[in-house]
């Protein structure tokens, strides 16, 4: 029995993505480093992001279809 | 003028020639003037100047697919070489060279994961069908039977509340035992905090986030089958909660440190 055999598709979730490397990871500090993003990631804000990347996604969406659908009413 | 953006340290060189695209475009590099290596790629030094970084960064679709960019290097690094991944948005004025003392702490960390892998054991739980799955439903059905309807009302209402306040509970018993018997074949294990439903965006309750980093194929192998057998157990048992795996990882969460 292995691991893989348990996650066969093997896909990944972007909440996971951005779980591990937006709030994870080794956090290097000191004068040598000129710019960390301030993005001290709590699930709360982690919850804004990602609500708000899809209302974006969503509202592109409803663009995509009002203008296909206004492409095809005008033919 | 350039900056340059890390992705995470690593002791070796990939063997194989690593062609791969940066933040912005540039190839990512292995920077070195000693043992350990600093994965980066140069970026535009105005681009990325902290105030402008901080403004990108509240850019949500900016955000979203740089970190998903930042995984990818990562993860790929990871499958040549070990790797401490650095967190998002790490910007150096010059060669992210660091100073000796550092670079030995970092050559610590790299040691302990060395070799490993981070997976994710996820739990989630259907409560309803754990709560009519429940013996004590039908008893408890039973029980208000006898009442007049008035009563029955709320008494069911109540008894709906108790058995969901059950549910939760033996579900969080279940999930404690699958994480002990997973950890105690681990070489490293912490639960996380779990997601609410609209982070995990389930529409079941999240009942374990757990998060393992194994060390060789006899620990890889043992938790794979003490997963396996407790999904198997559940699946059989039918009572909504339902374990995912995922990984490897590169170790995220178990380098997860700060050099001060």
């Amino acid at each position: 029995m292995s691991m893989r055999e348990l996650n066969p598709d093997q896909e990944t979730s972007l909440v996971d993505v951005l779980d591990c490397v937006l709030d994870k990871g080794v956090a290097i500090k000191g004068d040598i480093v000129i710019s960390v993003a301030g993005i001290d990631l709590v699930y709360l804000d982690l919850r804004i992001l990602l609500t708000s990347v899809e209302t974006l996604i969503q509202s592109r969406e409803e663009d995509y279809h009002e203008q296909s659908h206004t492409t095809a009413g005008s033919r | 003028m350039k900056s340059w953006y890390v992705y995470g340290y690593t002791n070796r060189k990939p063997e194989e020639a690593f062609v791969y695209p940066g933040i912005d475009g540039e190839p990512v590099q292995f920077v070195s003037e000693g043992e350990l290596f600093a994965a980066a790629t140069e970026v535009d030094a105005e681009e990325f100047q902290p105030e402008r970084l901080q403004e990108k960064v509240e850019e949500p679709v900016w955000v979203q697919e740089k970190a998903a960019h930042h995984h990818q290097v990562v993860q790929k690094i990871f499958e040549n070489v070990p790797v401490l991944p650095v967190s998002f948005g790490t910007v150096f004025a010059s060669k992210p060279l660091l100073p000796e003392e550092k670079e030995s702490y970092l050559q610590s960390r790299l040691k302990e994961v060395d070799g490993r892998e981070e997976w994710k054991v996820k739990l989630f739980l259907h409560v309803e069908t754990w709560m009519n799955h429940a013996d004590s439903a039908r008893e408890m059905e039973e029980s208000i039977a006898g009442l007049s309807k008035g009563k029955q009302f709320f008494a069911r209402k109540k008894l709906q509340q108790d058995l969901r306040a059950r549910a939760e509970q033996e579900a969080e018993e279940r999930a404690s035992e699958l994480f002990h018997a997973v950890a105690s074949c681990a070489e490293k294990a912490e639960r996380k905090k779990t997601w609410e439903k609209q982070v995990s965006g389930r529409r079941e309750e999240m009942a374990a986030n757990d998060v393992f980093l194994f060390y060789g194929e006899e620990q890889l192998n043992e938790a794979a089958s003490r997963i396996k057998a407790f999904k198997e157990e559940e699946e059989k048992l039918g009572r909504g909660l339902i374990v995912e795996v995922s990984g490897p990882w590169p170790p995220y969460h178990f380098a997860a440190a700060e050099t001060t």
